[in-house]
């Protein structure tokens, strides 16, 4: 798999692709997320069968997320950067093809409040935390999040150095 | 560097072996010298116990019960040296000479600990399951013959009474399971229900083929019957399997390893007794003891002619061979991991079960053809 | 007097295995739904020991990372180390010298040997064998004297570097590294017969938690449990890093994907572990151990991510720089997290000693999980 493969099967869905040294890595909008990692999760060309890693990071302007997969059966590893905005932070879920990323995808709603439209838990806020306690305010990972000592050491932000 | 990383495992050193050997011949001697004590000092006093059996009851009963409690202190440090032996380290050290006093330090602790009751706990069968498992194993120690003389009670129908006073202890493993509030609790003691009484039945059913060779129910009675040849020599191709099927029964029927289930500590936290703290939980431990050496005790009545030897006396010879059946089995319970539930009823009703059938069949035949 | 819940005409009751169990190895807690001794469903809930690492290395510079990489696998943490410093690497474009890379996968190879160890007492300890947690705990001290001597800690150790490590082998420590392999093959063996072919612990193991192949994948299975399973998948094979592609190795791989699979694996891999060590020692070259760093470390705008084999499965670690002397994030993609993950769809059906066994077989670190 490389950046030439991808960009046969994927063709304009793809906002960009390069060969990078440890993975080929590709840019997509989060409308095309879902179709894209169906199409390679089934394609026999690529196959990524394996779910690798779901993260996410707050630039101060946008979110942009990271997905690493990999192929058991070809042995490539391919990452994706999708970008979206902050203030309507919303992505298709892909637990579905890849299980293995439900947590994952539980995480950065914890760190970082991006809703992820499919996933299981998406309208129950409680059951999405994964990290922080279920009651938590604010989503720690935001550039503007100020964190405020609640008072109670179980529930909301705690004093911090 | 190199020191600390190289030691290795340390040799047993002949002076160790040395002194255990020395102790334990010090023991025995001063067992031996037990019976010739000047007892006939006492005999006022016995005469005057003998004439009221109210009073005489009473008094094997007190004998009984601080024998129960005070062969429990020794018995726990012997776990503990074994286990520490068995596991490459050595066990209590501190606490008087070698740990002796470690048990007597932590019976103390167990005392003054704070008596805790969950709130919503079955207050009165909460409070009631520790004398319920503690009774019946001292009840049964009631019949075991020490020696011919050393009995509490020879009661004719001793066999029985034994087995039929034992399960009761169930009632109160449930009561403990039930009375606690705790779900840790409740499943160790309905685990425990089912371990207990799917046990017993081989158990029964092994005793009951060792009574029809004998032809006796009282345990004495058993015991003099062998002695020309202990039971297990005497039909070696019965009573060995006998004997082996009725370690695996009590090992599962005193809760040991590998048929702690009830109180598996790594599922269940501690099972049935989680709840219990002070001299509750003291109360189910000293059970547990308790119940160890009188199974081992009666597997020595059954199966090893009892306190019959030559040279020492009756009741060292019961209690050296007890130590024997006693230390076998905390050499099962340190080494074998635990069985699962299914795994374990299975064990006991397609295997110990027929095997048992088959046995009592066999002590039939062998019994009539005597 | 319990909670029960009609659900479907049956009647379950909702344990909490944890978050004070002595099975879940640290404060897991998992909501078991029970009908009499069989699990219905599972839910484990995590984080009682979150500290937000991955904040607080956004606060830190590059190299002050290095530490809080020790506090997520604490039972193998240079493997910790070895993934951050390999991320910083390929941010900023260095190399370590070969010498220093040989050091690194001795030690990390060691660290893996005490690693398992620690996994084959408390999980003999679960089933309920406890006197081979003494055994293991044995030879896991002498491996971690030599990690003390080595690194000057026993757990945390925060001995790799971006460029390389900071000091070289000490005087004997080959010889007793040596004495120390020769040992463990020893107690390896004594385990063998000791513990794996023991009937019961074989009853108790074989046929439970079966993951096939494909689901280790789509669950993101690494390490012991991917192996376990058939899937032939380790980073340091496919994804060599350091000098792994000059060694020689096997990757052990069993294909029933039980608890007993998953054992074996980590069994096995002890050895090949030794048999690592070994060339290591026999290969390592002379040199020097560090390569040229700059005072203050700022690699260019950008982002890069490790992968490496720790014991537990594929630990990587994605970093955005934004050419700050900090990170901008740090991500660690931690192989028990991704194990835990697996328990919802593994516990159903099982039973509850069964759920002691399956988790265990795991060997997560909640360290590592809750990060």
């Amino acid at each position: 798999m490389n950046a030439e493969i991808l960009t046969e099967i994927l063709g304009d869905r793809l906002i960009s692709a390069e060969d990078q040294p440890f993975s080929t890595h590709i840019v997509v909008t989060a409308d095309n997320l879902l179709s894209v990692c169906t199409e390679l999760h089934s394609n026999p060309r690529t196959q990524l069968d394996y779910a690798g890693d779901i993260t996410a990071r707050d630039t101060g302007k946008e979110i942009i997320l990271w997905y690493r997969l990999e192929s058991m059966t070809i042995g490539t590893t391919l990452t994706i950067n999708v970008t979206v905005p902050r203030d309507e932070a919303v992505v298709p879920s892909v637990q579905a093809i890849w299980p293995g990323l439900n947590w994952f995808e539980r995480e950065c709603y914890d760190m970082l409040g991006i809703r992820f439209e499919g996933h299981p838990d998406v309208d129950n806020p409680e059951l999405m935390r994964i990290l922080l306690p279920e009651d938590w305010e604010g989503f720690p990972f935001r550039k503007d999040y100020v964190p405020v000592f609640s008072g109670n050491p179980l529930h909301g932000p705690q004093e911090t150095n | 560097m190199t020191s600390g990383i190289l030691r290795s495992r340390r040799p047993i050193r002949a002076a160790e072996v040395g002194l255990g050997i020395s102790i334990t011949v010090a023991i025995i001697a001063i067992a031996s010298a037990i019976p010739h004590l000047p007892w006939q000092l006492l005999k006022p006093l016995t005469s005057f116990v003998a004439r009221y059996p109210l009073l005489n009851a009473l008094a094997n009963a007190a004998m009984v019960a601080n024998f129960v409690a005070l062969q429990c202190l020794g018995f726990i440090w012997l776990e503990r040296k074994f286990a520490g032996w068995m596991q490459a380290r050595v066990g209590p050290m501190h606490v008087g000479w070698k740990g002796l006093l470690q048990t007597v330090a932590d019976a103390v602790k167990l005392l003054l600990k704070e008596d805790i009751v969950p709130t919503d706990a079955d207050k009165p069968l909460f409070a009631l399951a520790p004398y319920l498992v503690f009774v019946p194993s001292l009840l049964t120690f009631m019949v075991l013959p020490f020696t011919s003389a050393w009995v509490g009670y020879d009661l004719p129908l001793g066999a029985l009474f034994v087995l039929s006073i034992s399960t009761t202890s169930i009632l109160g493993v449930f009561a403990a399971g039930w009375g606690s509030n705790n779900k840790y609790s409740l499943l160790g003691g309905v685990r425990a229900i089912a371990q207990l009484l799917s046990y017993d039945v081989p158990l029964i059913l092994v005793m009951l083929s060792v009574v029809m060779l004998s032809g006796t129910m009282s345990l004495t009675g058993i015991v003099t019957q062998q002695e020309k040849l202990w039971n297990i020599a005497a039909h070696p191709l019965l009573m060995i399997p006998a004997f082996l099927i009725f370690l695996i029964c009590t090992l599962a029927e005193v809760n040991r390893a590998p048929f702690d289930l009830p109180e598996a500590e790594s599922e269940l936290v501690s099972g049935f007794h989680t709840e219990y703290s002070g001299m509750r939980f003291a109360f189910f431990f000293l059970a547990e003891f308790a119940n160890n050496f009188f199974s081992a005790g009666l597997a020595v009545t059954l199966f090893f002619g009892g306190w019959l030897g030559a040279g020492l006396p009756a009741a060292v010879w019961f209690t050296l061979k007890t130590l024997c059946v006693i230390f076998l089995m905390m050499w099962i319970r340190w080494t074998l991991p635990r069985l699962r539930i299914d795994q374990m009823m299975s064990f006991c009703w397609k295997v110990l079960v027929p095997a048992s059938m088959a046995l009592i069949c066999a002590a039939a035949i062998a019994g009539v053809s005597h | 007097m319990v909670n029960t819940a009609t659900t479907e005409q049956r009647h379950t009751v909702e344990v909490n295995l944890g978050p004070q169990h002595p099975s879940t190895h640290g404060v897991l807690r998992l909501l078991v739904e029970l009908d009499g001794e069989i699990i219905v469903s599972c839910r484990p809930v995590i984080g009682y020991l979150h500290r937000g690492l991955e904040k607080m290395f956004e606060k830190r510079s590059y190299k002050q990372t290095i530490p809080f990489t020790d506090r997520m696998d604490y039972c193998a943490s240079l493997n910790g180390n070895l993934a951050i410093c390999q991320a910083i690497e390929r941010l900023g474009g260095l190399q370590a010298p070969e010498r220093a890379q040989y050091i690194r996968v001795l030690l990390c190879e060691l660290n893996r040997i005490a690693s398992h160890l620690v996994f084959l007492a408390t999980y003999a300890t679960d089933i309920g064998a406890t006197t081979v947690f003494l055994y293991a705990f044995r030879e896991r001290e002498k491996c971690l004297d030599l990690m003390e001597c080595m690194t000057g800690a026993r757990l945390t150790y925060n001995y790799v570097r971006p460029g390389g490590i900071p000091q070289d082998l000490p005087d004997g420590f080959e010889n007793g590294l040596n004495c120390f392999l020769d040992d463990l093959l020893k107690a390896l063996e004594e385990n063998d017969r000791l513990l794996t072919g023991n009937r019961i612990f074989r009853g108790r193991l074989e046929g439970v938690g079966v993951v096939s192949p494909e689901m280790a994948a789509a669950y993101g299975a690494s390490g012991p449990v991917a192996r376990g399973s058939g899937l032939n998948y380790d980073v340091r094979k496919t994804a060599p890093y350091e000098v792994y592609d000059r060694l020689e190795f096997d990757v052990p791989v069993y294909h029933t994907g039980d608890c007993m699979a998953r054992y074996l694996v980590r069994i096995e891999e002890m050895r090949q572990s030794a048999r690592i060590i070994r060339q290591c020692l026999k290969d390592m070259p002379a040199g020097e151990i560090m390569c040229k760093m700059p005072k203050i470390f700022k690699p260019p705008i950008g982002q890069a991510f490790s992968r490496t084999e720790s014991p537990r499965g594929e630990l990587s670690f994605y970093m955005v720089s934004d050419g700050t002397p900090n990170p901008a994030r740090v991500h660690g993609r931690t192989p028990s997290f991704v194990h835990l993950g697996m328990l919802p769809a593994m516990l159903p059906g099982v039973k509850i000693a069964d759920v002691i066994a399956i988790l265990g077989s795991l060997d997560t670190v909640l360290g590592e999980v809750d990060r």
